[in-house]
């Protein structure tokens, strides 16, 4: 037990708040009102999901756990190496977390775009961005990351989750772009947590639910995108463990699920790893009945949006 | 406020999800802490209207500048109590100036000057006069933990005790403190700014 002065202030607001009556209820809508005349509330399709995760809180959950990861590192931690990746050490890939959000505030109009179409621009012009905190401490570049969290979250609450929006070569909505930040910030808090020698964080069934349906639904046009279109084929999904399901998928873009040619059994976690590129298809580990040969075309599909 | 999956949300996501639009985060921050925020501004301000004025604000404050709450630097409990206290001193000073202008009178000269007063911070005063009345082994420990910033372990290599004396010196001083700041803080010697 170390007594700080925030701890004796604590003691201080124990005792008022031990003596204190309830607000009276009033106090509460006065408030509300107030605060929503001063900012309006998030636009209100984030509100439509009757109850589940939304892609927008899914995104904020993930990166509250990755900022208290980072908020909790040593020193040394911070210029421990990631294996490579988007960044070479831990700073380096909170730097490009930075720059990532910075590039979202552009895409979202509320910031200066800059100039990063395809995806192969995505680790150099995110660095670029953030170029003023690579001599930076590592809790300054954490706090800059966290105040960018805040404002990337403020822009995408006005926005609403079906505003077309583009991240670099993948056209999408607000809500798409949430659940792939999720995956990367998640990607890339794995990433850390192994360099500094933390244990892996698996997520939650939500948040895989979330991810994996993210990834279901943009198949077909990562098939297309690969080279790896297989009109006229369906293939059945059976993704196992929290957060899993089972999915028809058509093999080629714009076609209609029909009867699968193939069953792919593999767990959920994993098959976000490889499309996080943090997993090899040949390590994989699936089971599969049916056509044989149309595995490799969905496992090559699955991990073709990678970033870094 | 449990999320769709059952968890609690600890503060800074609540923070995040305030930065987002989201008022059921607020209503939630708001009913951790209203009490704590009422009650200060209370004291401070010595009136129900004005608390309540000072309420609004630090929540209308947080909403509006969600990214003011550095959580790497301090719990949110303790980020919305500071800033309860300021904004009530804020606005006791404001209350003073109007009053002093309505009257047309100059303040008695003898009695100490409100904005000093209030400036000294009324809880710190507290804090601080407690802290007098502890045994001396533990103030010694805590005025090393609390002005001087030591960890435990500091302040026993400082004083040459164990650690685990000086972990029980704090503890029994934090215990004491904890009865001498309840009554002072309970409203019979809060500071009648009106």
């Amino acid at each position: 037990m170390d007594v700080t002065p925030e701890r004796l202030l604590d003691v201080g607001f124990d005792a008022v708040e031990a003596a204190a009556p309830p607000a009276p209820a009033p106090l509460a809508a006065r408030v509300a009102t107030a605060a929503t005349s001063a900012r309006p509330a998030a636009d209100a399709g984030w509100s439509a999901g009757n109850g589940r995760l939304t892609a927008l809180q899914a995104f904020l959950q993930t990166a509250t756990e990755v900022a208290d990861m980072l908020d909790a590192l040593s020193p040394a931690d911070w210029s421990r190496g990631t294996g490579g990746g988007a960044g070479q050490t831990v700073h380096d890939m909170a730097v490009h977390l930075v720059g990532v959000e910075r590039y979202l505030l552009g895409q979202l109009g509320v910031r200066a775009p800059f100039d990063a179409p395809e995806r192969r621009h995505h680790t150099p012009a995110t660095r670029q961005a953030a170029a003023e905190l690579l001599d930076e401490p590592g809790p300054i570049v954490a706090r800059t990351w966290w105040r960018e969290v805040l404002a990337v979250a403020a822009a995408c609450g006005r926005a609403g989750p079906d505003r077309p929006v583009q991240y670099h070569d993948i056209p999408g909505t607000v809500r798409s772009l949430m659940t792939i930040r999720t995956f990367e910030v998640w990607t890339h808090g794995e990433d850390i947590t192994r360099a500094v020698g933390l244990g892996r964080n698996p997520l939650d069934g939500p948040r895989l639910a979330l991810m994996s349906g993210e990834l279901i639904a943009v198949l077909p046009f990562a098939l297309a995108l690969s080279g790896q279109a297989r009109p006229g084929a369906t293939a059945r999904l059976e993704l196992t463990g929290p957060g899993g399901g089972e999915y028809l998928v058509p093999l080629a873009l714009g076609e209609v699920p029909g009867e699968p040619a193939v069953t792919i059994t593999t767990p959920v976690i994993d098959i976000c790893r490889l499309a996080a590129n943090r997993i090899a298809a040949a390590d994989l580990p699936v089971s599969v009945t049916g056509d044989v040969a149309l595995v490799e075309p969905v496992l090559v599909a699955a991990g073709a949006l990678a970033m870094d | 406020m449990p999320g769709v999956e059952g968890r609690a949300l600890g503060d800074r996501e609540l923070v995040a999800r305030i930065a987002a639009g989201d008022t059921a985060a607020l209503a939630e921050v708001y009913r951790r802490y209203s009490c704590l925020v009422l009650g200060l501004a209370r004291r401070v301000t010595g009136d129900q209207a004005l608390a309540e004025d000072v309420t609004q604000e630090v929540f209308v404050y947080l909403w509006d500048q969600p990214g003011r709450f550095d959580p790497s630097r301090g719990t949110l409990r303790s980020w919305l109590g500071v800033l309860a206290h300021r904004r009530s001193v804020d606005l006791v000073r404001r209350e003073s100036r109007r009053s002093r202008v309505e009257a047309r009178c100059e303040p008695d000269p003898g009695a100490p000057d409100t904005d000093d007063v209030v400036t000294a911070g009324w809880i710190g005063g507290r804090v601080r006069e407690a802290i007098d009345k502890l045994p001396a082994e533990q103030r010694e420990a805590v005025v090393l933990a609390y002005f001087g910033g030591r960890t435990y372990r500091q302040v026993a290599t400082e004083l040459s005790i164990p650690e685990g004396t000086a972990k029980s010196r704090l503890r029994l001083a934090l215990g004491k403190l904890d009865e001498l700041l309840r009554p002072a803080l309970d409203g019979q010697d809060a500071p009648a700014w009106t």
